[in-house]
């Protein structure tokens, strides 16, 4: 073995852990062990290159990089999931203190209580926020949470029946505006079990979910688990869960539970959230609160429910007491609902979660504060609006629906003389350096614009539609 | 003293006490279980007017790191839960005996008492599977 | 110089920052969007239905950005981790986390790239991808890895789930999961959310399997074991070639959780096991920080025969002409893997985590990668002999010699009056993280201690140094009220569990 910065110990240490073991080398030590398993010749190794020098290392993926459109040098306009979000220095500066981002999960309260106390508070603020009871200290993200809550919303209803778990007869509900990668989530989850999905149209006219589809559905006689809806939804239109809650939480053979989802909690800055419509169960994404898109993950999952649900709610959640001198004091509160006590009896298997990034998520919220949550997410609002009505201005597209959004959006390219499909038209916006969407059919585009894209950026896209479409 | 009184005990640490009046008994977990499992912090209770049958499960105790079930010890009808333990589930540990119990029921039938132990074979039961 | 690193510090109290009481203002600097002000202006309900606004105050703090920075840095200070002390956490691998890679992800090209950019934009960020998973089959023996899994549980979940396809597309209805009694709770949990039975198997002394005991749970209901090795106790699984005949000639698979695997990279294959299907903990074996909880990533790999059975999407490439006519290897997010168990998360995977985790074994190389088991077990078995004196009696495996981490029972300390959970506390003044503590459960006050390849003899020496005058010296008088130099003192968790507080 060779001397390498990583371990403390020496040649000359190895040599002499081989002594006061009283063995020979790395075979007798790996033989006495292992048997006759072959031990790895770590010379013929192929995919595994050389070591490098951190020097190298740091240059091999700053180059390799270099052609790739991030922030500043690539106007960002695609949402469907992640959001392009400004994320105030403070935050990386705390977070790089090693304090926060090298201890394990804090299972000895006394030494943790940096992490514990940061977690309560984002557990406070995104309560506030969503107007919720309970908060969780995270999942992995938004789809893992919502397929989480849809396993709650089965436990549920299944105790309120005195029914075993897995039976046959459980229909969850889900509005074909939820994101439809949560979607593909969900069945991943329940696949297998003899859940049964069925989706809830959405209104041809608003997009918004088909009420009477809903109601359809929701009827005497049949065992609905749970109904799902997403705000806003995946085409950005702004549901009315006023509307919707009294038809979901039908006293029929059983009660479902109201989950709603949402990959983009900005917008309960400026619009009513879940929790004051009589929502059992939050899910969502959390990442637009002070998190990198980090190409996909780690993301932060949001998970909320009533108080009288909270001993069917995964993960771990942070509570507030005292210490023998009757200081405050945090620390993980109602564990018996977990893996490591319940066993097979858990409520998830849930263990590590996204602890890091709920902690950047209070520290962003704390920046932002009150004025500063509700501002961004008036800018998002307004930014949004401005873009798509000039691009309807150009003629070149129609609005997919019509009922109100948030910062993200739905367009139809109209009939145009290269006959451009949505995804080609992306392609073609992004050789100008603008990343103009996510395709969701053929023809149709979805578009959001947040705080990071200025009046400048968006006249910016419109003139390039026109010569995409156009030339 | 006799701490326990004439309790019936089951094998899985619940008591049936005396007969109230009516057919109607109290069971609660012993005062072994209660100091085995710790500060209660949480108690889930059976349904009242539902019927279990012996060694069913009934419901819950939870402390701050572990979860222990509660069995009916003979078939039982339950009458009414003790709402209390929803607020101060600690009286199980102050009062497993008294105030911690954890139901009045109907006994579905007596002649099952006889398969339960008294003080003194619950007592020998302890030390021959516990020590 | 002090004998212990022990505690000292300086602790400044805090208040939540909601109760700090200024008023009106915000620590974030609005981006300039060049908004006309008679937009500024505009009121929201001139975009959107009135019914939908929110009017009610939202009770966030009102702070300032130096509030905010004072107020989480003194949090901070109350954390124990890594890079300030000994943190010998058995089953969780504590190890170090370099530098670089947090400088390697913090790249704007990298933290600010949005999954949904077209995969002829992102090739070098796919292939980061590919080549990872391609040195993880090398290290493993194993077909193929998918990243979709975000934990340990996830990957556990994924590869359960994976059984269960076969098995459902196969026609066999098998229901049962054999789980060791020593295993981590995660994995009958998992069990069921796959939607099986788990059925304990009782280990013997020192947590290991018996292939003997083993056939007396076979039969055609049972579709896999879930077996951790080197087992919960640190001991490696002498039966394991056997374990696996066993299983794979009655039509079963071997799931190994890889939480343990950093006593076996770089030296031995898990292939040459007999086993099917392996999570690997990336932030435990591959140095990728813990964050306190998290984020993590469960990366999972399989044999030949399962990996059409994989999580989607999944990088794959083909040979492409490029402007110049070269040939070239065009990367791409596919979705066609003929039986997969579907998305387990919105994108790709974790990235920023398989990024570092890649950075480390690149900064390894093939010349140093076999020294991080070797170490790491060499040092456990320091630990578990020169402590194995000092707790006389009180290692249950005591003739044999452990993996990556050692374990010991309270039998010991117990004889000096003080309990497992007030060694853990008391090690705390001493300046060390406390050890695994009650885990496995089926060691009684189970101290379970993993030091990895990342410590020194010295600290080693020092921590076992303060068990010894902590059993001597400690008493139970005193032990109760420990640790007594943190920030807050012994918690009080029956109350925090009595009368839950949730929130501010």
């Amino acid at each position: 073995m060779n001397n390498f910065r990583y371990f403390p110990g020496s040649k000359n240490d190895v040599a002499k852990l081989y002594r006061f073991l009283g063995i020979k080398d790395k075979k007798e030590l790996f033989g006495k062990i292992i048997g006759d398993i072959p031990l790895l010749d770590t010379n013929i190794l192929q995919a595994l290159t050389k070591e490098k020098d951190e020097d190298s290392l740091y240059n091999f993926f700053l180059n390799i990089n270099s052609n790739i459109p991030v922030k500043n040098k690539f106007s960002i306009f695609v949402g469907g999931g992640v959001y392009n979000h400004f994320i105030p220095s403070a935050i990386d500066a705390l977070i790089s203190r090693s304090e926060f981002y090298t201890p394990y999960t804090p299972y000895q309260p006394e030494v943790s209580q940096g992490t514990l106390f940061a977690l309560f508070e984002f557990q406070s603020m995104i309560a506030e926020i969503l107007g919720m009871d309970v908060v969780n200290a995270s999942m992995y993200d938004g789809a893992e949470s919502l397929a989480e809550a849809v396993l709650a919303a089965i436990r549920l209803s299944s105790a309120n029946r005195d029914l075993p778990v897995n039976r046959k007869e459980d229909i969850i509900l889900i509005s074909e505006g939820v994101n439809p990668n949560y979607q593909s989530v969900i069945e991943t989850f329940t696949g297998g079990t003899g859940v049964k999905i069925e989706k809830i149209k959405l209104n041809g006219k608003t997009g918004q979910t088909d009420i009477s589809d809903l109601k359809s559905k929701i009827a005497i006689g049949k065992t609905v688990s749970a109904a799902v809806v997403q705000q806003p939804n995946y085409f950005g239109i702004i549901e009315d869960l006023e509307e919707l809650e009294p038809i979901i939480h039908f006293k029929g053979v059983s009660e479902p539970v109201f989950i709603v989802s949402s990959t983009e909690p900005h917008c309960f800055g400026v619009i009513n959230p879940p929790g004051f419509y009589g929502a059992d169960i939050f899910a969502g994404e959390g990442n637009s609160f002070g998190n990198y898109m980090n190409f996909g993950g780690p993301l932060l999952g949001l998970f909320a429910a009533k108080k009288e649900y909270v001993r069917q709610m995964p993960g771990r959640i942070v509570g507030k007491t005292k210490d023998g001198k009757n200081k405050d004091a945090y620390a993980f509160i109602l564990s018996t609902r977990e893996q490591h006590i319940r066993r097979g009896a858990a409520t998830s298997n849930i263990c590590t979660n996204s602890s890091l990034n709920a902690v950047r998520a209070a520290i962003y919220l704390s920046l932002c504060s009150k004025s500063g949550f509700k501002k961004i997410a008036s800018l998002n609002l307004k930014l949004a609006h401005i873009l798509r009505d000039g691009l309807l201005t150009t003629g070149l597209f129609e609005p997919l629906y019509t009922g109100d959004f948030f910062n993200e959006f739905s367009l139809k390219i109209k009939e145009n003389k290269n006959n451009i499909s949505a995804a080609g038209f992306i392609e073609e916006m992004a050789k100008k350096g603008i990343l103009a969407g996510v395709a969701a059919s053929e023809k149709v585009i979805i578009i959001s614009a947040t705080e990071n894209n200025s009046v400048s950026e968006i006249e910016e896209y419109i003139k390039n539609v026109k010569e995409v479409l156009y030339a | 003293m006799n701490k326990n009184g004439s309790f019936y005990f089951s094998k899985s640490h619940e008591w049936v006490g005396k007969d109230l009046k009516d057919n109607k008994y109290r069971i609660g977990i012993s005062d072994f279980a209660q100091s085995e499992l710790g500060d209660v912090v949480y108690v889930s209770l059976p349904e009242s007017g539902k019927t279990y049958n012996k060694n069913g499960k009934i419901g819950e105790i939870e402390s701050v790191k572990s979860v222990s079930e509660i069995y009916a010890p003979i078939d039982i009808k339950i009458i009414s839960i003790n709402s209390n333990l929803n607020d101060t589930p600690e009286l199980i540990n102050q009062e497993p005996n008294g105030a911690g119990y954890i139901a009045e029921v109907e006994i579905l039938n007596p002649s099952d008492l006889d398969n339960l132990m008294d003080d003194d074979a619950y007592k020998a039961f302890i030390v021959s599977h516990h020590e | 110089m002090p004998k212990f690193p022990g505690i000292k510090g300086m602790f400044l109290d805090e208040e939540p920052l909601i109760i700090q009481g200024s008023k009106g203002l915000s620590g974030i600097s609005m981006p300039d969007c060049g908004l006309k002000k008679s937009d500024l202006k505009k009121s929201e309900n001139a975009y959107i239905n009135e019914k939908y606004i929110r009017k009610k105050p939202i009770r966030l703090p009102e702070v300032s950005e130096p509030t905010t920075v004072r107020h989480f840095t003194r949090l901070s200070s109350w954390n124990m981790c890594v890079d300030t002390v000994f943190y010998p956490l058995g089953s969780c691998t504590m190890k170090y986390n370099p530098k670089i890679n947090e400088k390697i992800a913090s790249l704007e090209n990298i933290k600010n790239l949005h999954p949904l950019t077209p995969a002829g934009l992102v090739q070098p960020v796919l292939k980061i991808a590919y080549d990872f998973n391609k040195i993880l089959c090398e290290l493993t023996g194993l077909a193929e890895f998918s990243f979709a899994p975000q934990a340990g549980a996830a990957g556990e979940f994924a590869g359960l789930k994976i059984i269960k396809k076969y098995f459902d597309l196969k026609g066999e209805n098998r229901k049962t999961i054999l789980v060791p009694d020593s295993s981590h709770g995660t994995n009958p949990a998992s069990s069921v959310l796959a939607g099986f039975m788990p059925v304990e198997i009782k280990t013997g002394k020192a947590g290991t399997l018996d292939a003997d005991e083993l056939e007396k749970y076979i039969s055609k209901d049972v579709a896999a074991i879930m077996i951790t090795n080197p087992n919960t106790f640190g001991v490696f699984e002498k039966d394991i070639k056997k374990i696996s005949d066993i299983m794979h000639k009655n039509g079963s698979f071997v799931y190994m959780d890889g939480a343990n695997f950093n006593a076996f990279l770089g030296n031995v294959m898990v292939s040459d096991m007999g086993i099917d299907i392996i999570q690997l903990n990336l932030h435990k074996t591959f140095s990728t920080p813990h964050g306190g909880g998290g984020p993590g990533s469960g990366a999972i790999g399989v044999v030949e025969i399962l990996k059409e059975y994989l999580p989607i999407p999944y990088v794959k490439f083909h040979i492409k002409k490029s402007v110049n006519n070269k040939s070239e290897l065009f990367y791409e997010l596919a979705e066609d893997k003929k039986y997969t168990i579907g998305r387990m998360t919105p994108f790709l995977c974790s990235f920023a985590i398989v990024v570092r985790a890649y950075a480390y074994l690149l900064s390894l190389g093939r010349e140093n990668i076999a020294s991080v088991s070797e170490i790491a077990i060499l040092n456990a078995n320091y630990v578990k002999k020169k402590l194995g004196k000092i707790l006389s009696g009180s290692d249950p495996f005591e003739e044999g010699l452990c993996m990556h981490e050692c374990v010991f029972n309270d039998k010991a300390i117990e004889e000096n009056g003080i309990s497992t959970l007030e060694l853990a506390k008391i090690l705390i003044d001493y300046g060390f993280h406390p050890p695994t503590v009650y885990f496995p459960k089926n060691i009684h006050g189970a101290i379970m201690i993993e030091p990895t390849e990342t410590e020194s003899i010295k600290t080693l020496d020092n921590f076992i140094k303060a068990v010894k005058e902590i059993k001597s010296k400690a008493k139970k008088s005193e032990a109760l009220k420990s640790p007594k130099k943190t920030k807050v003192g012994r918690v009080n968790e029956v109350m925090a569990n009595k009368q839950p507080v949730f929130k501010y």
